[in-house]
């Protein structure tokens, strides 16, 4: 049976969550209006400048001209909405993003050529899917695995070396790892491309440029599994000799199960929740893409769009792709939330 | 079962004496002494003039390091600086047209495998009117050529010989009267023997090539009229490998913004770190702690935190407002305020509250405050200490990673912006290792001697997780 009022009370709670992230993204976003202001006087800049330009309005006398400009002015500003006060756009703009109406972008466009934020993002998104999705599930597997094989001798010389290395690896971001390999493996061994989507110019043949694509996305998918993997199976390893010492198992144990049977039944099951949630959550992220990674392998996906946003203040992007990735995190919990609780007994009984 | 020692001096007591704990402290306190040393003796005249190009005209561009050379066993060649004194003055005078002459000359003496990656005579000239200079060029094997010769007005001079177009036609014009081929570089031409220049197939000229090893001779001189006529030289011959981590495409020493970048990176990362964990540590156990309203409120907002998209923010009011590094350290602290450590000390201190000895407290009358600030928080702080340790790198690297984004600080060098720069500047497409690598090493030797701190308090402190 579902625990219905609690369940409720988590959607409420996260529900609220969503809506307060939103709002100080769009906030901080939005520069606290900085960037509203910085529109108008690009407006009123641009009509001055047309204006100026038409000989028809020279010749006017100077108070007409005075007037036109302001009025001209003022309409286009209005057009855009910008002679509100911050603080009302900033709940509209709030509104939108919370209904999913992720509007027009302000200065980027996508390469099919349209000013909408949704087909921006949705134009990014496969080759993030591709590459950092596809990164996520190797590593998480290989973390799995060799995380469940470090359990087998706890303290011995594999398990402390990956333990070392898991350690090491993982406060260095993946970022960090992109530039020495590129310089090492693309640089030096001329293994793989400087980075990139595809060749320039694509080759023409849809198999040869998938192939192209593969070649270029090889390097970028073989780091980031390299910098994520072992702190994973670090992470896997804790939670499963956790369970270990759990008095469930002893008892398991003590009955005389054999090892395989106490791993099976008694280990691995109640593992797994933190283990599916971890890598559920990492699969939310991966969806956008790595800001920083992407950027260095010029890899044209979400994370590079979100700077190439920020870096040309185009706040409906950022916000667009922040509360995508805010809503499918919440629905993830939530999701996650629901099976647990029919799941484990622990958690149906405790509520 | 082993239980985790309690009490914070036991804790950095075992800590210290686990291997990885010692290799930790030694390796930190080694950058913490450079670091000490850069900002107690180092003149802050470095930092000021770090984007300044004039400041850094006496080293090489992009010179890898020397200790390469040694490694490699190429040989490449060194700076060789002659400096106005270094050059030998002779005055004369024709009485009868008032004309002066003044002649600079210079020796040096030149044993490398390879030519210097550029050549500049820097020229000072007071005269009253224009005045002709030359500029002749006198190799170990004896043969001469004019390199230069020009009609300039007063004031200071960078010639880079190499690219400069009149030596370039005066090299020219002396490969044809010597019947070479016209396209050898100028460098070559430089530094190599004559006879294998008109053989076309130039080899470089050593002073130890000839015997008794004989020097290179450069002699410039300034004919003017002789009124107030005065001038000075000094030959720039920058070799190919420069100091200890080698040199930038703005000629820059590595090595010196490695040094500044040190006490920056430590004093950014220690500091982000100490105030995020404390904070966090303490929020975390007054939720806990007095439950209800205070843990509602807390918990909400922990939530918020964690859905924030923490980089995207920092980057987007670094952009807008492009901030010094302590700026960004307060945003970054402001954006950090609730998060994961919270979550974990909030179920860390509902353990600890239940506990017999805690009770006890209550009962004798102990204040609240007294309870939770001497009783609880002792229990959790070790594991805020673990915090502290992985998230000192962490922060390390979010330096680097704003200045690679080009929003870190705008004028400090730090050792992000070095790594950022190096990126920019193509250092791994034309494989500048060492502009890359060195800072890089060092972002990565401090992380793991953080790291490497963190797993041994892990080790003591979930003494369960390593059981056999």
């Amino acid at each position: 049976m579902l625990p219905v009022k609690y369940l409720a009370k988590r959607a409420l709670i996260l529900g609220v969550t969503v809506v307060i992230a939103t709002y100080l993204t769009v906030v901080i976003a939005n520069a606290g209006g900085l960037i509203d202001q910085i529109l108008s006087s690009q407006i009123r800049f641009e009509i001055t400048q047309s204006l100026s330009r038409d000989p028809a309005f020279s010749r006017l006398p100077e108070d007409v001209r005075e007037k036109m400009l302001e009025e001209r002015i003022t309409n286009a500003i209005k057009a855009k909405g910008l002679d509100q006060p911050f603080i009302i756009r900033s709940f509209i703009y709030l509104i939108d993003a919370l209904t999913l109406r992720l509007g027009k972008a302000l200065v980027l466009k996508s390469n099919a050529g349209s000013r909408e934020v949704a087909d921006i993002i949705l134009e990014r998104l496969p080759n993030t899917i591709a590459l950092f999705t596809t990164a996520t599930i190797i590593y998480s597997i290989i973390g799995i695995i060799i995380g469940l094989y470090m359990t087998r001798k706890p303290g011995g010389f594999f398990d402390r070396f990956m333990a070392m290395v898991a350690v090491i690896t993982g406060v260095i971001p993946p970022w960090f790892f992109a530039i020495i390999f590129l310089l090492i493996f693309a640089f030096y061994v001329r293994l793989f491309p400087l980075g990139g989507f595809v060749s320039v110019p694509a080759p023409s043949d849809p198999l040869l440029f998938a192939l192209d694509v593969l070649y270029h996305m090889a390097l970028p998918l073989i780091t980031w599994t390299i910098a994520l993997f072992p702190y994973w199976a670090y992470v896997v390893r804790n939670i499963v000799i956790q369970t270990y010492g759990e008095d469930f198992v002893t008892i398991a144990k003590a009955k005389g199960l054999s090892d395989d049977k106490v791993l099976r039944r008694y280990v691995l099951r109640p593992s797994m929740p933190p283990i599916i949630t971890n890598v559920a959550l990492s699969l939310v992220f991966s969806l956008q893409g790595a800001l920083i990674t992407e950027v260095v392998f010029n890899w044209p996906g979400i994370g590079y769009l979100l700077n190439l946003a920020i870096l040309s203040t185009d706040a409906p992007i950022v916000i667009g792709i922040t509360v995508i990735t805010a809503y499918l995190l919440v629905i993830t919990v939530f999701i996650l939330e629901i099976l647990y609780s029919i799941l484990d007994p622990r958690i149906r009984v405790a509520r | 079962m082993s239980t985790a020692p309690t009490g914070l001096k036991n804790i950095f007591r075992e800590v210290l004496q686990t291997k990885s704990g010692k290799i930790a402290i030694i390796i930190l306190s080694v950058i913490l002494a450079m670091s000490l040393t850069v900002w107690i003796t180092g003149s802050e005249e470095v930092v000021k003039n770090w984007n300044e190009p004039e400041y850094w005209i006496d080293n090489p561009r992009l010179a890898a390091p020397e200790w390469f050379s040694w490694v490699t066993g190429s040989n490449a060649p060194r700076t060789i600086i002659l400096k106005p004194e270094d050059f030998r003055k002779t005055y004369s005078e024709d009485p009868l047209t008032g004309q002066a002459t003044i002649q600079l000359r210079t020796r040096f003496y030149y044993d490398y495998n390879d030519v210097p990656s550029e050549v500049i005579l820097k020229l000072n000239v007071n005269a009253t009117t224009r005045s002709l200079i030359t500029l002749s060029w006198t190799k170990p094997d004896g043969s001469k050529l004019e390199v230069y010769r020009k009609d300039v007005g007063r004031g200071a001079y960078l010639i880079f010989l190499y690219t400069d177009t009149d030596t370039v036609s005066s090299i020219k014009s002396y490969l044809s009267g010597i019947n070479a081929s016209p396209d050898i570089a100028v460098q070559t031409v430089l530094f190599s023997s004559e006879a294998s220049l008109k053989s076309g197939n130039p080899k470089i000229l050593r002073s130890s090539d000839v015997n008794p090893p004989r020097p290179y001779e450069v002699i410039v001189s300034i004919s003017s009229r002789k009124e107030g006529l005065s001038a000075s030289a000094q030959l720039d011959l920058l070799g190919k490998v420069h100091g200890i981590a080698g040199t930038d495409n703005k000629r820059r020493d590595i090595f010196i913004g490695i040094l500044w970048g040190a006490p920056v990176a430590l004093a950014f990362g220690l500091t982000a770190a100490l105030i995020i964990s404390f904070v966090q540590t303490i929020l975390g156990a007054l939720a806990a702690f007095y439950g209800y309203r205070i843990d509602e409120v807390i918990e909400r907002f922990t939530d918020v935190y964690l859905v924030l998209p923490f980089l995207s923010l920092l980057i987007t009011i670094q952009f807008i407002y492009k901030t010094t590094i302590w700026t960004i350290l307060i945003t970054v602290i402001a954006l950090s305020i609730f998060g994961t450590i919270t979550k974990s000390t909030r179920s860390m201190v509902l353990q600890v509250k239940e506990e017999p000895y805690i009770e006890a407290a209550i009962s004798y009358g102990a204040s609240k405050a007294r309870i939770l600030f001497l009783y609880i928080l002792p229990r959790v702080l070790p594991y805020t200490f673990a915090n502290v340790t992985v998230l000192v790198p962490s922060y390390i690297f979010l330096e680097a990673s704003l200045s690679l984004l080009g929003v870190g600080d705008p004028v400090l060098p730090t050792w992000g912006k070095l790594i950022e720069e190096a990126f920019i500047g193509g250092a791994t497409f034309y494989g500048y290792w060492w502009w890359i690598l060195i800072p890089s090493s060092l972002i990565i030797l401090v992380s793991m001697a953080f790291a490497l701190l963190w797993y041994s308090f892990d080790k003591i402190l979930n003494p369960r997780l390593r059981e056999e």
